[in-house]
């Protein structure tokens, strides 16, 4: 019993790194129908942006932070200015694609600068651990991000539905020629997501260190993080706070109860069947938007 | 208000659709261009309103103007805050988005995206909105949708309304209600219209003036009550014979009569 609360509330941290990294995801399909597979490249630069200013350069934590995530910011708008503004009207298969360039270009940046080597940036939050019902121990650092995934969530959740910028985002990702003809700017649009999109993916990157270090493994995040999209729904941001923690929970319970009857591997393993059983029934995710034809 | 003057318009730099087609729409009035299938008549609209830069096209030749303004260079965006607001064609909905946000859409460019004055406008014109402005737009029927669309136009407050096709797939008896929401629209606001239409019928009905496009020329143009009396209009676009009875298509076979604009 006493094994099993602390998966669950381990898996629950966890999750939650999913959740804010999938965030990202879910901003920019939600406004323009384009799946970024470069996006844990680019929480795994942040990563490395960050530790080259906290540590190599050893500049003060809180600017650090705030340049990693200017960083971020003017990233995600030269993406979109240089790259993808051309392509605006194209299909979305060849934006993909680009996006699967810009990875391996990422990849290839943060070898030759960094190396192979597992590195670890000053530490945000002190050392310590939280204890629950005295039999769950929770690092600082895994509490905090909870407790950012929750805020950011409720952010977007405003910036979606209480906004204007919100209602173009909405529209764009519906029908971008009939969001133009409306006066709507979709460039701009499309700027200001992957601006937001590459904030939350810096904010990702600098809360991962703290948790995992910096490795070329964190980039895999950006996986399981596409995993929860789609099982919750692309368009979702309210699947993305289910599923994300639900999804952390089921890793550490496969690997807590079946690794060892199965030789090892299941937390890897568990959420893509997971996401296969649940396209089969649920194509559009669990709160997805159904598509809406009429007959 | 809008001119148009030897228009070319070409897509994909080669399929050469409109050529130089010329005519005016006066402020207030009700302007209607017929037109078969593959006339221009969807590319005159998207020159007028810029959308034909996303179709891979281009206006090659001539001019658009509006209010003396030239704007057949301009991006989508600046034509809409210009004042000219295109209605496309087959409801082009936001459809995930409830009635309430696709109407609130439409004045996002006049960053009063919470007017409910505006809003309640709207619902007067179109009360049946009214009932359903929480629902999903997606799930509404054709002619509900349709006032979506010309709602959402309004919401920006456009001098002048492009309306391709408005009749598409509609009932005989909503089409005349939307016909008539519209001719009060023009006549209460004084919104200018273009309206592109098949059913020439509601079209010359309910306009000031008409044009007859083929093959992307204009080949006739009059106001739109000499247009319903034309010979050929009542044989080519509403068909009637002399006899003002409707046309046995069993003689089909010996149709002889020529347009005489050819």
């Amino acid at each position: 019993m006493e094994k099993l609360i602390s998966y669950i509330i381990v898996g629950l941290a966890n999750g939650c790194i999913y959740s804010l990294v999938a965030i990202g995801f879910v901003i920019i399909f939600k406004s323009s129908g384009i799946i970024n597979f470069s996006h844990g490249a680019i929480v795994l630069l942040s990563a490395y942006i960050y530790y080259l200013f906290s540590f190599q350069f050893g500049l003060p934590l809180g600017v650090a932070i705030l340049f990693t995530l200017a960083f971020g910011a003017l990233l995600g708008f030269s993406i979109e200015r240089v790259l993808l503004d051309r392509l605006i009207g194209q299909s979305v298969l060849m934006i993909i694609t680009l996006t699967l360039a810009i990875t391996e270009l990422f990849r290839g940046v943060m070898h030759l600068g960094w190396g192979n080597d597992i590195l670890s940036a000053p530490p945000l939050f002190p050392k310590g651990n939280i204890h629950l019902l005295k039999i769950v121990t929770l690092d600082y650092s895994r509490v905090a991000f909870l407790i950012l995934t929750f805020l950011l969530i409720v952010v977007f959740a405003i910036l979606y539905n209480k906004t204007t910028i919100g209602l173009a985002m909405k529209a764009t990702s519906d029908d971008t020629v009939a969001a133009e003809s409306v006066g709507i700017k979709i460039r701009k649009v499309f700027a200001a997501t992957w601006v937001i999109s590459c904030l939350t993916a810096a904010i990702g990157g600098i809360l991962v260190t703290n948790v995992m270090g910096i490795h070329f493994q964190v980039a895999e995040i950006g996986f399981k993080a596409m995993v929860v999209a789609l099982v919750g729904g692309m368009e979702s941001l309210p699947g993305m706070i289910v599923i994300g923690p639900l999804m952390g929970i089921i890793e550490f319970l496969a690997s807590g109860y079946l690794d060892e009857h199965v030789g090892g591997g299941m937390r890897d393993l568990a959420p893509f069947i997971i996401l296969l059983f649940v396209l089969m029934v649920k194509p559009y995710g669990i709160f997805g938007w159904k598509r809406i034809e009429r007959v | 208000m809008l001119k148009l003057i030897n228009v070319e318009a070409k897509y994909h730099e080669v399929i050469l659709v409109l050529r130089g087609v010329s005519f005016e729409v006066p402020k207030g009035h009700m302007v209607s261009i017929l037109g078969a299938n593959g006339a221009g008549k969807t590319t005159i609209l998207r020159a007028i309103s810029g959308t034909l830069l996303r179709e891979d096209g281009k206006v090659t030749d001539g001019s658009i103007e509006f209010d003396g303004r030239r704007i057949d260079r301009l991006e989508p965006f600046s034509i809409a805050e210009g004042g000219i607001l295109h209605v496309m064609e087959g409801r082009r909905i936001f459809s995930h988005l409830s009635v309430e946000e696709n109407l609130l859409t439409g004045a996002i460019m006049h960053r009063n995206v919470r007017s409910k004055k505006f809003l309640e406008e709207i619902y007067a014109y179109f009360p049946l909105l009214r009932s359903v402005q929480k629902r999903v737009a997606g799930y509404l029927s054709g002619g509900e949708q349709q006032m979506v669309v010309i709602g959402r136009a309004l919401m920006s407050r456009p001098r002048l309304l492009l309306l391709d096709e408005p009749s598409l797939g509609l009932a005989p008896l909503i089409l005349k209600e939307i016909f008539e929401i519209l001719k009060n629209i023009n006549r209460r606001e004084g919104i200018s219209m273009l309206v592109v239409e098949q059913n020439a019928k509601i079209a010359l009905d309910s306009t000031h003036y008409g044009y007859v496009l083929e093959n992307g020329r204009i080949v006739l143009d009059a106001p739109s009550n000499k247009l319903k009396e034309n010979e050929d209009i009542k044989e080519f676009y509403l068909g009637l014979s002399e006899l003002g009875t409707r046309k046995s298509y069993r003689d089909f076979k010996h149709y002889s009569r020529r347009k005489r604009w050819l």
